[in-house]
């Protein structure tokens, strides 16, 4: 038969129980707003009464476990989200960053200039008629077409040199991010160790594996790294097929730099350091960066320097061509792309080589031949004019920038709810800890009571003898 | 469902975020700010923006060629007013009854007006001096003015592939012209199988090629004409490849192919492999009744071509005068002894080396110039109607705008009235150049015009477009911001509410 002693037992398995369970809500409440947290519980169990009408002793209550809320489904779920949104919204940024380089539609309003309106302007100073109301001698004009040429040739190379800027701090970007990659495997290997070290107790590791699923969060973010984990904890972080990371132990990756040191853009590619094949980042944020280091930049650089190109070859070839008192017979620009067009010196040092009443072989006047560039089909496939190569390339740019921003939107909102699902499952609610806490508090109470009459009867025993 | 603070939180954060933004991005001017707000809009700003500038520059070249031409045409109104000045004193100085005193004097200032006028500068360019523009063209120098221009026709692109000319050069205007004039009859020469093809159509020519015919039984024969020269070898041509066809000349005037084996049936003729000798000779398409005729073919004269062949000229000639400078007797020139229009040109040069006798540019007959600056007349003497007959009949007189003026007061000087009287006739014709020269200007100002409303009237609808494609609508885009606001107003208020919402607060 039990004693009182057992039934005081009882009472401090109350108390000891609830004061854990406070311990719990309290961690809950202060880690509310701690990004990552799951809320734990404290599940607790009856201890049953031993013997005949429980007159043998024991009984109570005690802290079972303290299960961390989490739902795997979802976290996966996410986690490909992550990596959707990490690729379009590097997409997005790159071509945000390109929209800004050309700034078109320019702003009229403001005085602005883009380089269609520079190719526009060296064209239109080419019709040289002397307006009679102004004073304006052949040097004048000569000056103006001259610095009308210098003006849109800048701009190709400022707009080339922006691109190519641009392009190596992606190359910076991925290879910080390729960094970040390996530094994260190494915190979740390190994190892996600490969740199956057997001196962790279960509420820290919760709050381990918390950290960790922030760590993959942000690996799925950035390569679109997978992981999977089986019913023993044991955790594997894939990346297309190859494993990256294998519980405790890890296999970085690498950023090779393809191309040359003279080429203007290079490309990059991904690499893991154990394995000579070139690794392919399924998504997220580096493919998106990569994929504009090696198509998106390149393409746009290329159809910048086709133009540049085509304006070089058909104006010098005019300019070439034309015949007169003074000028002409020479080069007006040299270079070859974008980067490279600029006037030719010795157009700069002596404005008298360059043409201005030249005749052309046919008998127009070179003016109206360069003029006319702007009306003649220079791109053999599409029929395009200078200018139209130049409005289809925004147009182009434009489209392709606007979809990335779509699909970021689209992403981010997916995202966003997605995180308010889990959210809804893994949060803390300081409302819902308070409740709780009434009733942990009641319970004491009503523990502490008991306490307090077995207290009593003790007395009354005692004082019998 | 659960719903936990950080989720209210997360979840008012995103509405505030959204709200803002909107409100931040909106632009109450531009309905695009960035190609991607709507890429085909942008794509398209930027070709009409391209056009527009485009369309500018014609626009300032109409108004800069208008103007020039608005300055040219003062500039020849004053001209013709003092020229008509010169030939009022020119009147009364040839009048017996009439003073010369000051008259030489008036004549200077007329000299000296034209000159400066010749030399009239608008912003530092000279409107009369071609492209050599930025010096004063004209000089007296002794008895002679000088012209320091070149020739250039100044153009301007006033739209594309029409370009204004909008300059007359001195030379236009003010060199010395030698006297000429041209027969003011078409001789008619008539076609003969030795009619070369390349002086036909007055001297035009015809090109060569391939042509298909294709007689009244649809059979069809490639003649293969290229190479030949003569109307001879088309018929030889013809004829050799299509058995049944002949070839005629009609009233020396035109080819006729006739179809000998098909005479009542369609015969076709027609251009093939890109060329169009049949079409040039009027000789593509379908003839009814088995045969075609061709264009009149109007060769040209050449030295060859014997009188007779000329339809409008009568057999025999006789003789004509010549009068060469105002004061010299006629000289009889007897032609005839010519047989070829080779004959008629070698006895007006060698009998006259002031002057030269040529075919004209069109092909039909005959010009004659004075080499040097002399005036003739061709006349007939009595009973011989030669010059008449050839068309030939009158007079010119060189045209030198100062010369004449130059001249004439020497004459009043002289007081040579007899000079003074010759000199009227050159006075005229310097006023016919000076009007024919304004009246040129004055088609060209209303081109200018013309292209003007037209530009303006295009400058306009791509504005409209501009506007249309990237002008936002103030009206909706204010409503937009105005709810965006309401929006964002409403997150924070319900913020600072939601933070007071706690259980704590009641425990």
């Amino acid at each position: 038969m039990s004693g009182l002693f057992n039934t005081i037992e009882i009472g401090r398995s109350t108390l000891s129980a609830q004061q854990a369970a406070l311990n719990v809500l309290n961690h809950n409440v202060a880690n509310a707003n701690t990004p990552g947290y799951s809320r734990q519980r404290v599940n607790l169990a009856s201890r049953g009464m031993l013997g005949y009408l429980a007159m043998s002793g024991a009984g109570g209550v005690e802290v079972s476990c303290i299960q961390r809320l989490t739902d795997p489904f979802l976290l996966g779920q996410i986690g490909r989200v992550h990596t959707d949104h990490g690729e379009q919204e590097a997409l997005s940024g790159g071509f945000d960053m390109l929209e800004i380089l050309f700034g078109e539609p320019v702003d009229e309003v403001l005085g602005e200039m883009g380089l269609g309106d520079a190719v526009s302007e060296f064209l239109s100073s080419w019709q040289t008629v002397i307006n009679p109301e102004m004073e304006s001698d052949e040097a004048d004009m000569r000056g103006l077409i001259i610095e009308s040429a210098r003006v849109m040739s800048q701009r190709f190379n400022s707009l080339a040199a922006g691109i190519i800027d641009l392009a190596e701090g992606l190359q910076a970007d991925v290879r910080d991010q390729v960094d970040e990659v390996n530094r994260l495997l190494d915190d979740v290997a390190e994190l892996n160790h600490q969740i199956s070290s057997s001196e962790v107790g279960e509420s820290a590791r919760g709050d381990l594996m918390d950290a960790r699923q922030i760590k993959l969060d942000r690996l799925a973010e950035l390569v679109g790294a997978e992981w999977e984990m089986d019913d023993s904890d044991h955790l594997q972080v894939r990346l297309g097929g190859r494993i990256l990371l294998d519980h405790t132990t890890w296999h970085g990756i690498a950023a090779e730099t393809l191309g040359s040191t003279s080429d203007r853009t290079r490309g990059a590619r991904l690499a893991s350091l154990d394995d000579p094949n070139p690794l392919e980042a399924p998504g997220g944020s580096l493919r998106g960066k990569l994929r504009l280091v090696n198509e998106e930049i390149p393409g746009l650089l290329d159809q910048l320097d086709k133009m540049a190109a085509t304006l070089i070859d058909k104006v010098n070839a005019i300019h070439q061509a034309a015949s007169g008192s003074t000028g002409g017979g020479v080069d007006i620009f040299v270079g070859t792309n974008a980067s490279t067009i600029a006037v030719s010196r010795v157009i700069l040092d002596n404005h008298e080589m360059l043409s201005l009443n030249g005749q052309m072989p046919g008998g127009q006047d070179i003016g109206s031949a360069i003029f006319a560039l702007h009306t003649e089909p220079v791109d053999a496939a599409g029929g395009l004019t200078i200018e139209g190569m130049y409005s289809t390339l925004v147009g182009d740019l434009g489209a392709r920038s606007a979809s990335a921003a779509q699909m970021e939107n689209a992403t981010g909102r997916l995202l966003e709810s997605l995180e308010a699902k889990l959210e809804s499952l893994t949060g803390v609610s300081v409302d819902e800890e308070l409740t709780d806490m009434m009733v942990i508090q009641s319970t004491y109470q009503a523990a502490s009571r008991v306490l307090a009459v077995v207290d009593e009867l003790l007395e009354t025993v005692l004082s019998i003898l | 469902m659960r719903v936990t603070q950080k989720m209210r939180v997360q979840s008012l954060l995103s509405t505030i975020n959204r709200s803002y933004a909107q409100m931040a991005n909106m632009d109450l001017r531009r309905r695009i700010t960035k190609a991607s707000d709507d890429p085909g809009g942008a794509e398209q700003m930027v070709r009409l923006r391209a056009l527009l500038a485009h369309n500018d520059q014609y626009q300032k070249n109409v108004q800069s060629a208008s103007r020039w031409l608005n300055y040219t045409d003062t500039a020849l109104g004053s001209l013709s007013e003092n020229l008509r000045d010169a030939r009022e004193l020119a009147l009364s100085a040839a009048d017996d009854s009439q003073g010369l005193e000051g008259v030489a004097e008036s004549l200077d200032g007329i000299i000296q007006q034209m000159l400066l006028i010749a030399n009239t500068e608008q912003g530092g360019r000279f409107l009369f001096a071609g492209s050599r523009n930025n010096l004063a063209p004209f000089e007296l120098v002794g008895s002679d003015v000088i012209y320091r221009g070149d020739e250039t026709s100044l153009r301007a692109d006033i739209s594309s592939g029409l370009a204004l000319r909008y300059n007359v050069t001195g030379a236009e205007l003010f060199m010395p012209q030698e006297a000429e004039f041209q027969s003011t009859r078409d001789w008619d020469p008539v076609a003969t199988w030795n009619s070369s093809l390349s002086e036909l159509l007055d001297g035009a020519g015809v090109e060569t090629g391939m042509i298909r015919i294709t007689d009244g039984g649809g059979a069809e024969t490639v003649v293969d004409l290229r190479g030949a020269l003569t109307l001879g070898d088309v018929r030889d041509r013809i004829q050799a490849a299509a058995p049944a066809m002949t070839v005629g000349l009609v009233d020396g005037e035109r080819l006729q192919v006739t179809d000998t084996a098909h005479p009542g049936d369609t015969l076709r003729i027609e251009d093939v492999q890109g060329g169009t000798m049949a079409q040039a000779l009027g000789l593509a398409g379908a003839g009814a009744g088995g045969s075609l005729l061709s264009r009149d073919l109007d060769p040209a004269l050449t030295d060859a071509t014997p009188l007779s062949d000329l339809r409008n000229v009568a057999l025999p000639l006789g003789t004509v005068d010549v009068t060469i400078d105002d004061d010299a007797e006629p000289t009889p020139l007897d032609l005839s002894g010519a047989v070829t229009v080779g004959d008629l040109r070698a006895a007006f040069n060698g009998a006259f080396p002031e002057l030269d006798v040529a075919v004209a540019e069109a092909g039909n007959r005959l010009e004659i110039r004075s080499l040097g600056l002399v005036s003739f007349a061709i006349s007939s003497p009595e009973g011989d109607d030669t010059a008449r007959n050839l068309g030939l009949e009158g007079s010119a007189v060189p045209n030198r705008p100062f010369g004449v003026l130059l001249d004439l007061r020497d004459a009043v000087l002289d007081e040579d009235r007899a000079r003074v009287a010759s000199l009227l006739g050159e006075l005229e014709a310097v006023e016919e150049r000076f009007l024919t020269a304004r009246a040129s200007v004055g088609t060209r100002l209303n081109l200018a015009e013309d292209a003007a409303g037209s530009l303006d009237a295009r400058n306009y609808a791509l504005t409209e477009s501009l506007s249309d494609v990237g002008d936002a609508d103030m009206a909706e885009a204010l409503l937009l911001y105005e709810s965006a606001e309401a929006i964002y107003q409403a997150s924070l208020a319900l913020a600072s509410n939601i933070y007071e919402l706690s259980l704590a607060n009641y425990l």
